[in-house]
């Protein structure tokens, strides 16, 4: 592993490594790091693995201003929102904004059956008079979700800068019923305003809105979705999320990664991406300081003989470096090394990477289970939710992860409320969670207190951990279907595929260009 | 109030009202056909700026896709002389249909390198999906082998009806002149109604010489597809090839809502409706204005978008008072209630002004008559003396003696005079009320022919009296003599010329009868029943040297009719002849 420092701004590092490569240039610069689920595979025969390339913000501290905002709060003030719901928006709505300095760019819009514009967009300078504006916000009409974010970004688009964090924050309570109002056309719309660089914040209060609505929206254009079951929450919700933009490192970030010969990506867990033959291309709107966002890519790796070192992908990022105001391109590569070793496989098993993976497959599960439920297959949903329960615990025994066994409990918790009283609550909380595990935050929220368990609050915690030996589950995470067709439930092993006992030493790390 | 004379007030209160009303109403219904033209005719030119906006921002639109549609020659080797290639590959079937399309061996062997393509659909915000195609219609870009991507394949799904209609961008569409910049002149045909082949693209390929000439070089194309109309941008390059942009709807939509006002919260600085843009389906897709239109309700002005969006409308919604023009009616209400108030106050004065000559006038009656009054006692002595004298006076020069039967006469005159003045005052009052005592009629008749006699006697006038009554009856003997004073009064003043005056007195039952004619020029029938009107003379010539007041036989006829009986003209051969009829006590009756 090595590192090359290009001075100045304009960074060029690159680090090639069996199955670990991390790429860091200097403190504020994105930290690359791209990692194999099995860095040793068996050799001579083709292999599933999974391919992880984390993107770790840099730490926003006294010396790295955090980059100024250009944000649009979009509050709804339908009928629905009367009473404590629009009182606590509006609080909610003066707090983040009494959390921006001069240099920022905020506007304020209001809807219901139409759109009213209240604060056009305007560098915080008069805080009152915003706030002034913001009091005027009475509840009353219908729901026009398609004026009001479109209206938002048309604000964003005013002072749009690449090297400010653009943003709309959209709170709603209500189902869409003005203009174009369908999870998939709202999804459409987040897509394009991603495209822009426009990231939408989604926050549903109470138990009417459309939660697909809300996390499309808020996943096509690479925000985050929040759900907030009582009003009281509100404020400090809405003021957490709206901290991310806060937190923004990095945009318009790109990941491209390049499958060497013998090497076919075979999908992305958890996020939009296009693969076209060898290429896998990831766009993200931004990177937060200290978080890991990550692009999983399922790969099928034909056999070599053992003992062999072979390249597995090349990966090229790149993005604008918000405290630089300079466009960074990073790359890095990856190699695997074939052993005959069947031990050294299960090894070599890379543990953050295998509870990534384990978690989007856990999340794929969780929308099968919702869509079930929403068919009206209550006992397969069920069933569904209870296995997955248990792959997630079996797999946060093997990989020792509090997350993932949390995350397993609270599918236990969802598979208790799925009957039409409890339904609708807990639909928005799986929505809410499946959006946000998929984007990689292992510390969501975790459901009111009659849901099971409560969250996990952890990272990725233990890094330097051992290990376990035996992993199971982990030599066939591909194949989890099969988990639920198993009637014993009892998970394949890696035991099934022929293995050739070459062995090789790992090759170490060298630097390429 | 006398009941007609209220009645009279009433219409002249009400008859200029209800027409002021009706023309005011007729003004007020044009005054409102007249704003509610106004008010469309602004509420289309509010909606006309608006189109113009969308139009912009379809213009906008159009040139950056323009842009996104440019070849570079780095990314597309426009090799047209290349070989096709010869094999019809058959390829997975996108739905149902099996699907036949010519496409290129390999991503490798085609002329197009897709990550260009596929970058600019990344970053391009307009674009859902590019394609190319071949000139004679197979893709080039993207194809629908293994090496698609996801979003591609559903491309395919998204678009199949395009193809399946066997589209030729700029050849077959509507024959409208080429508008190299002008998006209205776009072909707009809805694919469905064009699925002449079941296959997609070059299914029945057209060699480029017998291909119809491109009409133009750029345009759009539109479908439905999913939640409403889809859009197509395509442009052709010099090498042939067709450059399509899939356009993102939502993308579209956004922009134009970006582009279109909102609803200020300040109402007046907000619109005072809504407009509604909507679609094909009648769907709202965004919409301002503070006025919520009530569900189900026609706009009022309706205009549709320019192409390629021509199903798409603008509606505008107006308030429903500001179109109903509460203005005029208002006008003509406030109009009317003035005039009421000013009619009526017209007619308060003219009613004030009316009783107060009423007032005036019976003042005046009562002060005439106060003044006969007083007269009365000094006249009645001047005559007593005057008679007195007479007859102390028989044996006095002639001179003197005519000279006192003047006098005396003039004093029988004068009294007479103000006899009548009084009786008109009375009947004023309603008091003109019969007196009767017993009495011989044929004698007071007797004496007032010989009060007469000198004064008709001088006139040439020859008296005869036939009496026929000469019972005692009970009659107010006051009434008679006032009456057949005025009568012969008459006579004396208007008649003499016929010299001769007939009286003949009779009695039937109960009833007097009198008769007085005379050969003078008469009265005309028309006028028979004017001349007891008060105030009345025949005509000016009659009265020419004659003194009178006017009223004698209009108190005449009351005092015979208030007396039971009656004055009338009479018909005869000469002159004029009056009845006086009067009911009287019997004759048994005494007092």
């Amino acid at each position: 592993m090595n590192t090359t420092p290009v001075p100045p701004k304009r960074c060029v590092a690159t680090a090639l490594a069996v199955g670990f490569a991390v790429s860091v240039a200097s403190a504020d610069q994105v930290r690359l790091k791209v990692e194999l689920g099995k860095p040793v595979l068996p050799a001579d025969t083709k292999h599933t693995t999974y391919l992880k390339v984390g993107l770790t913000g840099f730490k926003l501290d006294g010396d790295v201003k955090r980059p100024p905002v250009n944000v649009a709060i979009v509050l709804d003030k339908s009928g629905s929102m009367q009473g404590e719901k629009i009182r606590q928006a509006r609080e909610a709505a003066k707090l983040a904004i009494g959390r921006l300095t001069a240099d920022d760019i905020v506007s304020v819009i209001s809807y219901d059956s139409t759109v009213n514009v209240l604060v056009p967009a305007t560098r915080v300078s008069d805080k009152s008079a915003i706030f002034q504006q913001i009091d005027r916000i009475g509840a009353g009409g219908n729901t026009a979700l398609f004026g009001g974010v479109s209206k938002g970004a048309a604000e964003v688009r005013k002072f749009f800068d690449r090297n400010r964090v653009n943003r709309i924050f959209l709170l709603s309570d209500g189902k869409a019923n003005v203009g174009p109002s369908s999870p998939g056309e709202l999804g459409e719309l987040g897509k394009s305003l991603g495209k822009e660089g426009i990231s939408v914040t989604t926050l549903g209060l109470g138990l009417g809105y459309n939660e697909d609505l809300m996390t499309q929206l808020a996943m096509k254009s690479d925000g985050s979705h929040s759900f907030i079951e009582e009003p009281s929450q509100l404020t400090e919700i809405f003021n957490e999320d709206f901290g991310e933009a806060l937190k923004v490192v990095a945009q318009k970030v790109e990941v491209r990664i390049e499958c060497r010969r013998g090497v076919r990506p075979v999908r992305v867990l958890g996020r939009d991406a296009d693969i076209a033959g060898q290429t896998v291309v990831a766009v993200m709107n931004q990177i937060y300081s200290e978080e890991e966002q990550f692009v999983l890519v399922e790969v099928e790796v034909d056999g070599a003989g053992a003992g062999q070192v072979r390249d597995i992908a090349t990966v090229s990022l790149g993005y604008l470096n918000m405290a630089t105001a300079v466009s960074d391109r990073l790359s890095s590569s990856v190699a695997a090394r074939f052993t005959a070793s069947e031990s050294e496989v299960a090894k070599s098993v890379n543990r953050d990477v295998m509870v990534a993976c384990v978690a989007q497959i856990a999340v794929e599960n969780n929308i099968k289970a919702t869509e079930l439920r929403d068919q009206g297959r209550i006992d397969e949903a069920r069933r569904m939710l209870l296995q997955n329960r248990d792959y997630l615990t079996l797999n946060g025994e093997a990989l020792n992860s509090e997350f993932l066994r949390n995350y397993g409990g609270g599918q236990g918790g969802q598979a208790l409320n799925l009957d039409e009283a409890k339904w609708n609550a807990n639909r928005k909380q799986m929505r809410y969670e499946q959006q946000a595990i998929s984007q990689g935050k292992f510390n969501y929220r975790a459901p009111s207190q009659a849901f099971g368990p409560m969250r996990g609050q952890i990272g990725v915690s233990g890094q330097g951990a051992a290990v376990q030996q035996q992993i199971p589950v982990l030599g066939d995470l591909p194949q989890m279907g099969r988990l639920f067709r198993n009637s014993t439930n009892r998970p394949p092993t890696t035991n099934s595929i022929p293995v050739q006992q070459r062995q090789q030493p790992v090759a170490p790390g060298k630097a390429s260009n | 109030m006398k009941p007609r004379l209220f009645a009279i007030y009433l219409f002249i209160v009400l008859a200029p009202l209800g027409l002021l009303a009706w023309l005011g109403g007729g003004l007020a219904r044009d005054e409102q056909a007249r704003v509610e033209s106004r008010f469309r005719e602004l509420m289309a030119n509010q909606l006309a700026v608006r189109k113009e906006a969308v139009s912009t921002v379809m213009a906008a639109t159009e040139r950056g896709l323009m842009e996104l549609t440019e070849l570079p020659e780095s990314s597309i080797q426009l090799d047209l002389n290349r070989p096709e290639s010869p094999s019809q590959a058959e390829r997975p079937a996108v739905g149902k249909k099996s699907v036949k399309m010519e496409v290129e061996n390999s991503p490798e062997n085609s002329p197009v390198n897709p990550a260009f393509f596929r970058d600019r659909v990344r970053t391009a915000r307009l674009a859902r999906q590019i394609f190319v195609l071949k000139s004679d219609g197979g893709f080039v870009f993207p194809l629908l082998d293994g090496a698609a991507t996801e979003d591609e394949k559903r491309f395919f799904e998204r678009t199949r009806s395009v193809w399946e209609s066997g589209i030729r961008f700029g050849v077959d569409e509507d024959n409208l002149p080429p508008g190299p910049s002008d998006a209205r002149n776009a072909g707009s045909g809805n694919t469905q109604s064009r699925s002449s082949s079941g296959s997609w693209g070059a299914a029945k390929p057209v060699s480029l010489s017998n291909a119809a000439p491109f009409e133009r070089d750029h345009g759009w194309h539109t479908w439905f597809w999913g939640n409403g109309v889809q859009l197509v941008f395509w442009r052709r390059a010099d090498s042939g090839h067709v450059v399509g942009v899939e356009v993102d709807r939502m993308a579209l939509l956004s922009d134009i809502v970006s582009a279109l006002p909102d609803t200020k919260f300040d109402p007046s600085a907000s619109l005072n409706g809504r407009i509604v843009l909507s679609d094909a389906q009648n769907r709202v897709i965004y919409q301002w204005g503070a006025y919520e239109p009530t569900e189900g309700i026609a706009p009022d002005v309706r205009l549709p978008v320019d192409a390629p969006l021509s199903m798409w409308t603008l509606n505008y919604y107006s308030q429903p008072d500001t179109l109903s023009v509460g203005g005029a009616w208002f006008n003509v209400g406030t109009a009317l209630a003035l005039s009421c108030v000013v009619v009526a106050g017209l007619a308060v004065y003219f009613f004030r002004e009316n009783s107060r000559e009423i007032r005036e006038a019976s003042q005046r009656v009562s002060f005439v008559n106060q003044v006969s009054h007083e007269l009365k006692t000094p006249l009645t002595n001047i005559r007593m003396y005057a008679e007195l004298l007479e007859v102390r006076m028989e044996d006095a020069d002639e001179t003197s003696r005519e000279n006192l039967a003047v006098i005396v006469e003039e004093s029988q005159r004068l009294s007479r005079m103000i006899g009548n003045v009084l009786a008109f005052a009375k009947r004023q009052r309603g008091g003109l009320k019969p007196n009767p005592r017993r009495c011989a009629p044929d004698d007071i008749v007797r004496s007032v022919i010989e009060r007469f006699r000198p004064a008709l006697t001088a006139k040439g006038v020859e008296i005869s009296f036939a009496g026929n009554a000469p019972g005692e009856i009970s009659l107010d003997s006051d009434f008679l003599e006032q009456i057949l004073g005025n009568l012969f009064g008459n006579v004396e003043k208007y008649a003499a010329v016929g010299g001769v005056m007939d009286v003949r007195s009779g009695m039937n039952d109960d009833v007097l009868t009198l008769r007085i004619a005379d050969r003078g020029p008469g009265i005309p029938k028309a006028q028979r029943e004017a001349v007891f009107l008060p105030f009345q003379r025949l005509s000016d010539r009659l009265t020419d040297g004659v003194a009178g007041t006017g009223i004698g036989l209009t108190i005449a006829r009351e005092q015979a009719r208030n007396h039971g009986g009656d004055l009338t003209i009479v018909e005869s051969e000469e002159g004029a002849t009056f009845q006086l009829t009067l009911r009287v006590g019997g004759k048994g009756d005494t007092a």
